[in-house]
């Protein structure tokens, strides 16, 4: 099977709603890209300037250790809310060797920083995914969708290519709940006129599904599958229980800048850390 | 009912805001809880409603008291350094007996602080904040369902009352995506408050008047005594009475000899940790806090005569933990854990608590 | 026997507190007669600030609401904005309004807030004991400069309506006083120009009032008149600084 977004050459803007799921595919994407292309070929700007929380410099170690080259804001304002962007974006366009997935900020407001970067767009070949989730406000009907993604268009300095639908409700999605929001979006994306190069779904879920998806996913693995006849990327989801996202399974993932070393005070003396 | 959809904690709770018939806001931007105004400021010109972005937090919280004093449902949201601006105007709403809701999406303190989650607003939130003697109604909610349920419930608490309620988060469960079914519209009517400034109906007494200043030393005394009878109420209520559900969520403590007090975000890590506890064999429990004032002193207190300890987790040094031991009365140890400065603790650094205390070879 | 002058019938009948000679019961009365003539006592809301002006919910009949030191114009933005056919008014002295309630002045101006705001300017703090005000004269002594103001250490008098007068949202910016009969029949005027824009819903009027502080100035009220004739007139001009939508031509 032929893998979507499958060029080495190829820059993808990621856009959508506030929520929508834009960072865990540009997490997972360019984590698939580094496999594809190898370490260093695969870039990942996060142009965020809405969210302070959910942005993937929390996860830039582990995108690191996959080989990905993480542009984010200077490293003296990440974890503030200071919009500002980073020079590294620029040199990472001059590159035609690197495949580039750039993280854009959610709703209209997200999507001002992309006018900055106009002067870019023609150096590249470039898709512009807009991420659906059926069941968030504002994306919970076809009229609403289509009203959504036409306010994202008149604000938008890049046209939008593709639609990715991304219909979850975190742990409670079913194969049922997939298909009903997969449905809604793909009867917008047909009345639009705009492709839907795959669809997203968690690779707990995927996994779940055991023979219905081809070819069958190992427990944890990411990769682009197919569900029937639509193609899909099982994503792994990184904030299902965000309060988690400081430790997993024991190890110190970066927060804060530098490795977490449990400063807790217990009631008679420091915590112990494994 | 309203099907199931993914919403964001800040936005479940402006999204609840307008169910339950709020209609103006008045806040100043401030971070994390920038979805929650955003939200609003496009919903309520939807419903008629005012969305007013103030001068500052100040103005914010003053207009509230202005907006309140004609019965209308009124919020305005903010994080700890602006909440700490607003306690000026609490102070006035509490003396002046209003109703209003507000919001404190907690971020790391004291000072400017960072922008991460934390719980060290607790003292400022339960002990009044502003001046005087007053008290303010404290929620703490713990999942997006309950954040647009207890936004309700905070409207008809404070209208209840004719006192502020205050619904306390931190920055992740603002952030936070989880499903939700939203409630269904309340059916308010602003104009049925005898009480308030511009108030349509046959007026009793004349005039309404709204004021808190008592110059006379008697006059002021019979007022708080008046107010604290009223915080006595509503403490009954929330203990014996018909709110006791939001009282607190106990999670196997009958048999447990180490119950774990934590309320918002820790306690869905501490739900973790009990089970993890179990698994090893260690008989843990959870006691949730869902108010914080009043706080459930009567339930910690039963608790004490069952359990052999309890650990407190906070993301602060140490606040709630007071409560706690005043609760208990020094009848069974109370430990204490916390992470601070924007930091969420692991349910495996919690685990090792417990450990140290239950097993302290 | 024809009864040719009497209480307004919006004002109760509690004696004012004031000092005798003190022009606050007199801007209370213009007050009171001009709600009773535009005949809106009815969906009068007043906000008291603090200062000398504290207890002025005393004096009127209508609903009234005591508001924190300087913030009577966001608690009145936030009263106009859920009943906008109330008529709304702040009646505030200079420590309240130019001092510590500089941003909430400022930016209920600017939004336009459809409310109206009374000013009483006597260069001085007279209930917390004669102190220093924004607008204390330079030279001027009080409690807080003994040595008389010091332009290099406190600054300059502030002119507000001027200051008002630059935003562009406000409808009527105008400096009045109570000193002389004439003055006096313009003040009312002035305040009963501002109602007026606010019952036509015309946005954010302003009336300062130049006003006198017997007490606290150790003055005898006439004297404190000539003193304030002589001495702030020049500092604070009367006149009208803004009128938009052309009430004193109408």
């Amino acid at each position: 099977m032929r893998e979507p977004l499958d060029e080495q050459d190829l820059v993808t803007f990621l856009i959508g709603g506030l929520g929508s799921g834009k960072t865990e595919l540009a997490i997972n994407l360019a984590i698939r890209n580094c496999k594809r292309f190898g370490p260093g070929k695969s870039f990942l700007l996060d142009l965020d300037i809405v969210n302070p929380f959910f942005r993937v410099r929390k996860v830039r170690e582990d995108l690191e250790e996959a080989g990905v080259e993480v542009v984010t804001p200077d490293e003296r304002v990440q974890y503030g809310d200071l919009p500002a962007l980073s020079a590294g974006i620029w040199s990472a366009f001059d590159r035609p060797d690197v495949s580039i997935v750039c993280d854009v900020g959610g709703g209209e407001i997200g999507l001002r920083p992309l006018a900055r970067l106009t002067d870019l767009a023609p150096r590249r070949k470039i898709v512009v995914l807009c991420v659906v989730n059926p069941f968030r406000p504002g994306f919970l009907s076809a009229d609403q969708i289509i009203a959504s993604l036409k306010r994202f268009s008149d604000i938008s300095a890049l046209k939008i290519t593709h639609i990715v639908p991304n219909p979850h409700l975190v742990g409670e999605t079913t194969l049922k709940i997939f298909q009903d929001g997969y449905e809604k979006v793909r009867m917008v994306a047909e009345k639009v006129g705009l492709p839907i190069p795959f669809s997203i779904v968690s690779s707990g879920l995927a996994h779940a599904l055991g023979e219905q998806i081809a070819p069958p996913l190992k427990e944890g693995e990411s990769r682009f599958v197919t569900l029937g006849e639509i193609p899909v990327f099982a994503i792994r989801r990184f904030w299902e229980k965000p309060w988690q996202l400081g430790f997993s399974q024991g190890k110190a993932l970066v927060l804060q800048g530098k490795s977490l070393v449990s400063q807790g005070k217990g009631h008679d003396s420091n915590v112990l850390h494994g | 009912m309203a099907e199931r959809i993914l919403m964001k904690g800040n936005e479940a709770i402006a999204e609840a805001a307008v169910l339950a018939g709020c209609r103006y806001y008045f806040g100043y931007p401030i971070t994390p809880q920038s979805e929650l105004p955003a939200y609003l400021a496009r919903r309520l010109p939807e419903v008629e409603g005012v969305f007013l972005q103030a001068e500052s937090e100040i103005g914010a919280i003053n207009m509230v008291y202005g907006a309140a004093a004609t019965g209308a449902r009124v919020m305005t949201t903010s994080s700890s350094p602006g909440v700490s601006l607003k306690q000026e105007g609490l102070s006035y709403i509490a003396a002046g007996e209003l109703p209003c809701v507000l919001v404190n999406v907690v971020r790391g303190g004291p000072g400017l602080g960072n922008i991460s989650p934390a719980q060290s607003d607790y003292w400022q939130s339960t002990r009044g904040g502003g001046h005087g003697d007053y008290r303010t109604l404290v929620l703490a909610p713990n999942s997006v369902q309950e954040m647009a349920d207890m936004t309700i419930r905070a409207f008809e608490l404070a209208d209840r009352f004719r006192n502020p309620v205050l619904l306390l988060l931190d920055g992740v469960l603002g952030q936070m995506m989880e499903p939700v079914n939203l409630p269904e519209p309340t059916d308010f009517d602003p104009n049925k408050k005898a009480w308030a400034l511009g108030y349509p109906g046959p007026r009793k007494g004349g005039r309404n008047l709204i004021s808190t200043i008592f110059l006379e030393a008697e006059l002021l005394e019979e007022h708080n005594w008046h107010l604290y009878q009223k915080y006595e109420v509503v403490s009954e209520a929330f203990s014996q009475g018909d709110l006791q559900d939001l009282s607190y969520e106990a999670h196997k403590v009958d048999d447990a000899e180490i119950i774990l007090v934590g309320y918002g975000i820790i306690s869905r890590i501490l739900k973790t940790v009990v089970e993890k506890c179990r698994k090893r064999g260690i008989k843990a429990g959870m006691l949730r806090p869902k108010s914080l004032w009043p706080f459930p002193s009567r339930i910690l207190a039963e608790l004490s005569q069952k359990t052999k300890q309890f650990l407190v987790v906070e993301m602060s040094c140490g606040q709630m933990v007071e409560d706690v031991k005043l609760a208990v009365d020094g009848k069974k140890p109370v430990y204490f854990f916390g992470r601070t400065g924007g930091t969420v603790p692991s349910d495996f650094e919690i685990l090792n608590e417990v450990d140290k205390i239950v097993r302290p070879d | 026997m024809e009864k040719v002058f009497s209480r307004p019938n919006s004002m109760t009948k509690t004696p004012f507190h004031y000092c005798p000679g003190c022009d606050h019961g007199v801007v209370h009365r213009l007050v009171g007669e001009c709600i009773d003539e535009l005949g809106v006592a009815d969906r009068t809301i007043g906000v008291a600030s603090v200062g000398c002006s504290v207890f002025s919910f005393d004096y009127f009949g209508f609903d009234f609401i005591s508001a924190a030191h300087g913030r009577a114009p966001a608690v009145g933005t936030g009263i106009k904005r859920v009943r906008p056919g109330s008529i709304v008014f702040t009646y505030q002295g200079d420590g309240d309004l130019a001092a510590i309630g500089t941003g909430e002045i400022i930016h209920a101006a600017n939004r336009g807030e459809k409310i109206t705001v009374v000013f009483i300017n006597n260069a001085i703090y007279g209930m917390t004991g004669g102190q220093m005000a924004p607008t204390t004269l330079v030279g001027m002594k009080t409690a807080t400069t003994p040595y008389g103001r010091d332009a290099q250490l406190c600054g300059y008098p502030i002119r507000f309506s001027e200051i008002i007068a630059t935003l562009e949202a406000p409808a009527y910016v105008t400096r009045v006083a109570v000193n002389t009969p004439a003055n006096l029949m313009r003040a009312k005027k002035a305040i009963k120009n501002a109602f007026q824009l606010q019952k036509d819903g015309k946005g954010f009027s302003f009336v300062e009032v130049v006003s006198i502080c017997p007490t606290n100035w150790g003055k005898a009220p006439n004297e404190a008149h000539k003193w304030l004739a002589e001495n702030m007139l020049p500092v604070f001009p009367l006149g009208t600084l803004r009128d938009s939508a052309g009430i004193e031509k109408a």
